[in-house]
């Protein structure tokens, strides 16, 4: 079973013991707050190599926190997240998997173009040897304005250019952490988002998303109600 | 590509964009300091005992601001969290903002100070010591202004803050920096002023960037 939630007080002895196998995030025994105020606590969760989970739940469920928790932003109150039975670390030169991070904070940089942005931020990833490959590809259809300031771009074209970048980080290498990657997408935006994520899927990459509309049956991916994490 | 140079031509392409602010950072400190000529009257020997604080003194004036502003654009467009998730250390992101920090808002600073020492009436014959001992200063200072302006990131009213954290901590830098340059224009000698502050600045070179690092850390806690 993927998805369940432990008791709430369980420490760390009495946590039931999972099978970690070894291509698998475990999240286990997770509790997360911020402030004074408890966002989930007990959470147990497996994110199987080729899966995506999208995370749903009403605005203040705690789901951009539970991203910022995987993605080792937010320290966790309780509880562990192991890859390769290894307390997971997404940065540096030891890190265990490659993180990819989309919010609406997109990291590009405002002064300048969007074709410079997005080659600082792939060799950021290391893959500028693809780029030419995926701009020819243009999945995203930024080609047009690939010359503009990034200012200058509407939220939309801001977020076809920073989800571009994830074209070129696909495999089993990669954790995508994403929240709410289609908040500002159009109809073919939302399509070419879709094809992206199954195609993570299918080179067996890992996906965390939070969003909060329903994705089509082009890709398989379980959903988690944020709602009832308390 | 190494991780210093990556951040480094990011930071060198943003901050040649806003070249305007930088500049204008260093009329600010050539108007600051030239009241005092002005003010004081144009008695050479007053000009000339108070021309190495004066000029010191406006130049940290003129520099601290903007600290605030040090890491304030990356933590709002989100470059803060790519930049900690990447295959990098953010050891290198921090050093290559600093380099480019420094050479892009403080080093106009530094090459206008022979200017500013005709203005008090000093021989440009000690410009060289001014301006080397002005760039060490300055070196220290981006030191300290980098824990400041992590420490305050996302708070309220961040540049009166950083203001308040840096100038204690900027005393010691002052005093040496002030008491080596005056030696210099009096004939002393200036050696251990500057080894002092040579001190300090090696002294920072070890200590900020973990305490930046964990500022940054604590920023992105929040998002």
């Amino acid at each position: 079973m993927p998805f369940l939630r432990c008791a709430k007080k369980l420490d760390r002895a009495t946590a039931p013991a999972y099978s970690t196998h070894t291509m698998t995030i475990e999240i286990k025994n997770l509790a997360l707050r911020r402030g004074a105020r408890w966002l989930c606590a007990g959470l147990c969760l497996s994110l199987a190599a080729g899966s995506t989970t999208v995370l749903r739940g009403p605005n203040g469920s705690g789901k951009s926190s539970f991203l910022r928790a995987v993605g080792g932003f937010l320290p966790l109150a309780e509880g562990q997240i192991l890859y390769r039975d290894q307390p997971l670390v997404l940065e540096g030169p030891e890190r265990g998997l490659n993180g990819c991070w989309y919010s609406h904070k997109d990291g590009l940089a405002a002064e300048l173009s969007a074709g410079r942005s997005l080659q600082l931020t792939a060799a950021l990833h290391g893959r500028n040897d693809e780029l030419d490959a995926v701009l020819a590809a243009d999945d995203f259809a930024i080609a047009s304005f690939l010359d503009c300031e990034i200012r200058s771009l509407s939220t939309g074209q801001r977020q076809r250019v920073a989800l571009s970048v994830f074209c070129l980080c696909t495999g089993p290498d990669y954790l995508w952490l994403m929240d709410e990657p289609d908040s500002g997408l159009d109809r073919q935006g939302r399509a070419a988002l879709e094809a992206l994520l199954a195609r993570q899927q299918r080179a067996g990459g890992y996906c965390l998303l939070a969003s909060h509309s329903a994705f089509s049956n082009s890709f398989s991916h379980r959903v988690i109600d944020s709602g009832q994490w308390i | 590509m190494n991780g210093f140079f990556l951040y480094f031509t990011r930071e060198r392409l943003s901050a040649n964009a806003r070249l305007g602010d930088h500049l204008a950072q260093a009329a600010f400190f050539v108007m600051l300091a030239s009241l005092f000529p002005l003010t004081v009257g144009p008695a050479a020997d007053g000009l000339r005992l108070i021309g190495p604080a004066v000029i010191w003194i406006a130049a940290l004036l003129s520099a601290l601001p903007a600290f605030d502003r040090l890491f304030c654009d990356d933590l709002r467009s989100g470059w803060l969290e790519q930049a900690s998730l990447s295959r990098f250390s953010l050891y290198s992101y921090i050093a290559a903002k600093l380099v480019c920090w420094y050479l892009f808002a403080l080093l106009p600073l530094i090459v206008i100070t022979p200017l500013l020492m005709i203005f008090f009436m000093m021989p440009l014959a000690l410009a060289p010591v001014f301006v080397s001992a002005l760039a060490l200063g300055l070196g220290v200072l981006v030191l300290l202004g980098s824990i400041a302006g992590s420490l305050t990131l996302g708070a309220r009213r961040a540049a009166m803050l950083v203001a308040l954290l840096i100038l204690p901590l900027a005393i010691p830098l002052l005093v040496f920096g002030v008491l080596g340059c005056q030696a210099t224009v009096s004939g002393d000698d200036m050696s251990t002023h500057f080894s002092l502050l040579s001190a300090f600045f090696l002294f920072l070179l070890v200590i900020s960037p973990p305490a930046t690092a964990a500022g940054l850390r604590s920023a992105l806690e929040d998002g």
